[in-house]
């Protein structure tokens, strides 16, 4: 049992981190909560599920086509979302709120109540200190570690990296300083869409597609952005990792509902000790 | 005379509420204004918490803990539904403050997500419980309209109007109460804490006893309008009160528009009868003799999974068009032909100069 908590604590960490990174770009940057965000993670699922079941497309392709359709929708979104209303809680989350009931009214009238599951990544287990794990696992956490260290790698150590920081501590004083602010957070919209697409398409074959799998991980990725505090890129890997704990833990330990709140009630605990966030500064 | 005009739209909006279950005492209907109601109760008591400046995002779950109390001591001690609203009311209360408390804590931003995770927590918890019927809810619960059917009787009226009449009353009571609330002292307390908190404290303010004030009294009524949606429905499931429908009271507040006291009750008019349009034209479809409107009706029954695009289509143009919500559209109008007043004068001095 220690080993399954192991092994699904690092393949949800992974995917939970990969699914809220953009999240926590668009928050650190435009000061915006994107409500939809879990939305887009599920449009990417779908979109790879229907790639792969209607037109038989190999199921890697289907994930690529995927993840670029997202980041164009992506730009998209910044350019008629976040710009414009960059600040203004109430309507971002207005608009937040209608693209979420537009993408899930869509999954719903489109599947109806069949359970979707997309074509498995790979076959067969390998056995791991005497345990077998399935393939599929040790893949999508593989592929997740390198997606996720090239986010690293472009936050912490390249131009565009520093850019985003300098917009994130002052928009105007970047702006000064020749960056040209809309160009950045247009590119990490695209690169945030994109990683939600992935994450969605690893998780529409590790636990099925549904309606409201966006609305679960919307959740998820709110309190492991909360958790890390604004501001911090980088802490979200350590939230990652407990609330993929978290969520590996509980629902093995408790029966029902009771193995979902107490992960969500420990959150809350962990929030109010830590007012804002482990790593984070003041809204 | 100033007062009296000033008093005027409340009055016929009451006016009008009171004569809506004679004009149109269909069953469905009645289910559709007292779904109205309720979500009027709970926007506006959303608006009184978030008068002090923080967003509450566990308000549809307090409304769960309103309807579980009431529903539980209705059906495993048998109390009478005129003692189990109440009581399922001081019962979010009791939460609220008890949840609030530690939230004070919390600024901005990181308390509207810490409620959003709470709201979630608390209703998966009470689906944990046994009494309260687990994941399924509980069904079965004493309903309104037969607890007032010696009224109905007297009066000769139906089982959904009485009901419709008590929900109704209640609404005017919690309106009434919440409307004082506003504009007495302590709103204007809560005005000047949610501009400058730092300012109101320098003054003598307390912010988190003037915070917990708001939240008390807006968690009451959430219960409130928890516990009697409950009893008139006769059942009820934590589905119901998932972050879905605390995003929704947001949602109706932010339509009306946050600024006026109006504005919460006119979004959850308009915003709750699109949600439920399909629903109603289904139910009259069956009471009505016009073989077009069946038709029609039928139509719209089938593809009632496509309505939620009608409310996102609402949310999107109001989002772009009108800044200040739905009651702000005389406003806005007016600012847009102040602006192109203005810049038609300045194109004309313009022309003027060049001559």
């Amino acid at each position: 049992m220690i080993l399954q908590v192991v092994i699904n604590t690092l393949v949800l960490g992974v995917m939970y981190i990969l699914a809220s990174l953009g999240f926590a770009f668009i928050f650190n940057m435009l000061g915006s909560i994107n409500l939809a965000h879990g939305a887009l993670y599920m449009v990417g699922a779908y979109v790879c599920y229907y790639l792969c079941a209607m037109f038989g497309v190999n199921n890697w392709i289907a994930m690529v086509i995927a993840a670029v359709l997202l980041a164009v929708i992506g730009l998209l979104l910044e350019r008629v979302m976040f710009r414009p209303f960059m600040a203004d809680f109430d309507r971002i989350i207005m608009i937040g709120v209608g693209l979420m009931t537009i993408c899930q009214t869509f999954c719903t009238v489109i599947t109806g109540n069949q359970a979707l599951v997309i074509p498995k990544y790979a076959e067969g287990s390998t056995t791991l200190a005497g345990v077998p794990v399935t393939n599929e696992r040790i893949l999508t956490f593989a592929i997740g570690l390198v997606l996720l260290l090239v986010a690293l790698y472009i936050v912490n150590r390249t131009a565009l990296g520093r850019q985003m920081e300098a917009v994130s501590q002052d928009r105007l004083g970047a702006a000064l300083q020749g960056i040209n602010i809309n160009r950045v957070s247009a590119i990490i919209c695209a690169i945030g869409c994109c990683l939600a697409a992935v994450a969605g398409c690893f998780m529409g074959a590790y636990q099925g597609l549904s309606a409201n799998m966006g609305d679960t991980m919307n959740l998820r990725i709110l309190m492991l952005v909360m958790l890390a505090g604004a501001g911090s890129m980088n802490g979200i890997i350590i939230t990652g990792a407990i609330m993929g704990f978290l969520d590996s833990l509980f629902p093995l330990l408790l029966q029902g509902n009771a193995g979902s709140a107490v992960p969500i009630a420990i959150v809350v605990i962990l929030l109010l000790i830590k007012p804002k966030g482990f790593f984070g500064h003041e809204m | 005379m100033k007062n009296f005009k000033k008093f005027l739209p409340y009055l016929i909006l009451l006016v009008v509420c009171f004569a809506l279950p004679f004009l149109f005492t269909s069953r469905s209907w009645i289910q559709l204004f007292v779904t109205i109601v309720i979500n009027i109760i709970g926007a506006v008591s959303l608006r009184t918490i978030m008068l002090s400046g923080n967003m509450s995002f566990a308000h549809g779950a307090f409304m769960g803990v309103g309807a579980y109390t009431a529903g539980i001591l209705a059906l495993k001690v048998g109390l009478p539904i005129f003692i189990t609203i109440p009581i399922g009311a001081v019962a979010a209360t009791i939460i609220g403050l008890i949840t609030g408390w530690p939230f004070a804590r919390l600024k901005s931003i990181y308390f509207c997500m810490g409620t959003m995770f709470m709201g979630q927590a608390i209703i998966l918890l009470i689906s944990t419980l046994d009494i309260a019927g687990g994941a399924i809810g509980l069904t079965g619960l004493p309903s309104t309209g037969k607890a007032l059917e010696p009224i109905a009787d007297a009066l000769s009226l139906s089982k959904p109007q009485v009901s419709y009449l008590f929900i109704l009353l209640v609404a005017i009571f919690s309106l009434a109460v919440m409307f004082r609330f506003e504009h007495s002292r302590i709103g204007t307390t809560l005005r000047a804490l949610s501009q400058s908190e730092d300012v109101a404290a320098s003054i003598g303010v307390n912010p988190t006893f003037y915070r917990l004030l708001a939240v008390g009294v807006g968690c009451f009524f959430a219960g409130l309008a928890g516990a009697c949606s409950a009893h008139y429905s006769g059942n009820l499931s934590p589905n119901t009160y998932t972050m879905n429908l605390t995003l929704w009271l947001i949602m109706y507040m932010m339509v009306g528009g946050t600024g006026t006291f109006l504005g919460p009750v006119i979004g959850a008019i308009v915003v709750s009868t699109i949600q439920n349009i399909a629903n109603l034209l289904v139910g009259l479809s069956g009471t009505s003799s016009s073989a077009a409107f069946t038709s029609f009706a039928t139509w719209v029954g089938n593809s009632a999974a496509y309505t939620p695009f009608l409310t996102a289509l609402l949310l999107l143009l109001v989002a772009y068009l009108l800044p200040k919500g739905l009651v702000g559209i005389p406003s806005t109008i007016r600012d847009a032909r102040a602006k192109r007043q203005e810049k038609k004068e300045i194109a004309e001095m313009m022309k003027g100069g060049s001559k």
